[in-house]
């Protein structure tokens, strides 16, 4: 479904991807951890080229992203992207929120969108705020909204660049719980997160990165309980005295 | 003598409100038609300006280059390329409304968050579909405040109109003038006044409608 074969990225002189051989396929919950700085939220946004890559090949669903042949928005219909920071519109209601892309992507008739942007809402258990704005509801509120608007446009791919990293804790535990619904009906995820119990619980595969780099790949019980390099060892331990 | 002054006043509108209107009614018309020129062509430049760096400083320098002519001279100046009446009038107010609106529409753009914007992009709306559903609709209030802004300049300026042959309240406040006649431009002038207020009073609130948190 995703393939990077030998994927390089620089900013000016700066070396964000370094050499990253990556497969994941359909259906595959991917988690990528590593600190802060070391690429994760770079290699995501390749993905549904938000970022450049500067060499090497990226394939997704079976697309080349990087030719310039390709017609990107044709390829980003098939890819939801929940963010950090919600990136709701604040001048629409949940409801606007969430049809915006179908109807204007898609071409899909408001009321088929809103039917089934209603099914999503429900999903993530807020069919009561459909009529809210943004600026009424919580941070875990708003995230749900997020995943219910990417989910709305029934990719195949969805893509979560530290999806409870702006949230207070209390709020975090609801939009893992929707996500790990996700991740059990089989859709595509590719997760960059600090949150290792969600990695241990759904993840399929962990990828660690740090500078620029895929230091290790394993499945999560492997990677948490005996990593095998030196420096995903230190970064585990560090998560582990704090 | 100040209660005879507002007899005075009160006595003159009486016998000249139906001129009076008018006047109004024309001051009101040319600013309209300037700002509507003004809207047609320095929304889209305000949103050119937003998209390219290169574009932007070139026409915010050439907008800032209109404004800081003084406006008797570029009435004249107009008047010697369009003539004599309402042409010049309404293409002066036009070049003046210019700069306001081109510039808060540009900065209104450049305020829109990035990330915001990028949650479209990452779905695969276009460029044009995001300006119209998210980044206009985000500017609204900053743009609205450029034409807040244009307007009570164009008022301002509209009231020189008579010197190059154009209709609105500056005539009866020129006359006032030449007639060493107070009443006549009182009156006129706070006309002139009033219908600033006014235009600022409706704008501003349609500023804050518009305006996002």
């Amino acid at each position: 479904m995703i393939e990077f074969r030998q994927v390089d990225k620089y900013y000016g002189n700066f070396h964000v991807l370094q050499n990253i051989n990556l497969t994941i396929s359909e259906g595959e919950v991917v988690v990528i951890i590593g600190p802060s700085g070391s690429g994760k939220s770079t290699l995501l946004r390749c993905i549904n080229h938000l970022e450049k890559i500067s060499s090497g090949e990226l394939i997704v669903d079976n697309i080349n992203v990087h030719d310039r042949k390709t017609n990107l928005n044709v390829l980003r219909q098939e890819i939801g992207m929940v963010f950090q920071h919600f990136n709701l519109y604040p001048h629409m209601t949940v409801l606007e929120n969430i049809t915006l892309a179908p109807m204007k992507v898609r071409k899909i008739a408001r009321e088929e969108a809103q039917k089934t942007a209603r099914y999503y809402l429900e999903k993530v258990g807020l069919a009561h705020k459909a009529d809210a704005y943004p600026n009424e509801l919580s941070g875990g509120q708003q995230q749900r909204v997020a995943i219910a608007r990417g989910l709305t446009m029934q990719p195949k791919i969805m893509l979560f660049d530290e999806p409870t990293s702006a949230l207070d804790p209390e709020m975090i535990g609801e939009v893992l719980e929707v996500m790990k619904s996700l991740a059990r009906e089989g859709m595509t995820m590719v997760v960059v997160t600090h949150e290792m119990g969600f990695a241990k619980e759904v993840a399929d595969r962990v990828v660690f990165m740090d500078h620029g780099q895929v230091v290790e790949e394993s499945e999560p019980k492997a990677f948490f309980e005996s990593p095998k390099e030196e420096r995903a060892r230190s970064f585990l331990s560090r998560l582990l005295n704090h | 003598m100040t209660g005879n002054i507002f007899s005075e006043i009160l006595n003159y509108l009486q016998n000249n409100w139906s001129t009076l209107l008018l006047l109004t009614v024309e001051h009101i018309g040319m600013v309209i038609c300037g700002l509507l020129l003004a809207l047609i062509v320095g929304i889209p430049f305000g949103i050119l300006a937003a998209r390219s760096e290169k574009a932007g400083s070139v026409i915010l320098a050439l907008a800032n280059v209109i404004q800081v002519f003084p406006s008797l001279a570029l009435l004249a100046l107009l008047m010697v390329f369009f003539g004599i009446g309402f042409t010049s009038v309404v293409i002066g107010l036009f070049l003046y409304s210019l700069l306001p609106i081109i510039r808060n529409t540009y900065v209104g753009l450049k305020e829109v968050d990035k990330s915001i914007t990028e949650a479209g992009k990452g779905v695969g709306m276009t460029a044009f579909q995001l300006l119209v559903k998210v980044q206009i609709p985000l500017a609204l209030s900053f743009i609205l405040s450029g034409i807040r802004i244009a307007a009570i300049i164009a008022i301002g300026v509209a009231t020189l109109a008579p010197f190059i042959g154009g209709e609105g309240l500056g005539k009866e406040i020129y006359s006032g003038i030449n007639l060493r006649d107070p009443v006549k431009i009182y009156v006129s002038a706070v006309l002139a006044a009033l219908i600033a207020i006014l235009a600022d009073f409706l704008l501003g609130k349609a500023q804050k409608r518009a305006r996002v948190d």
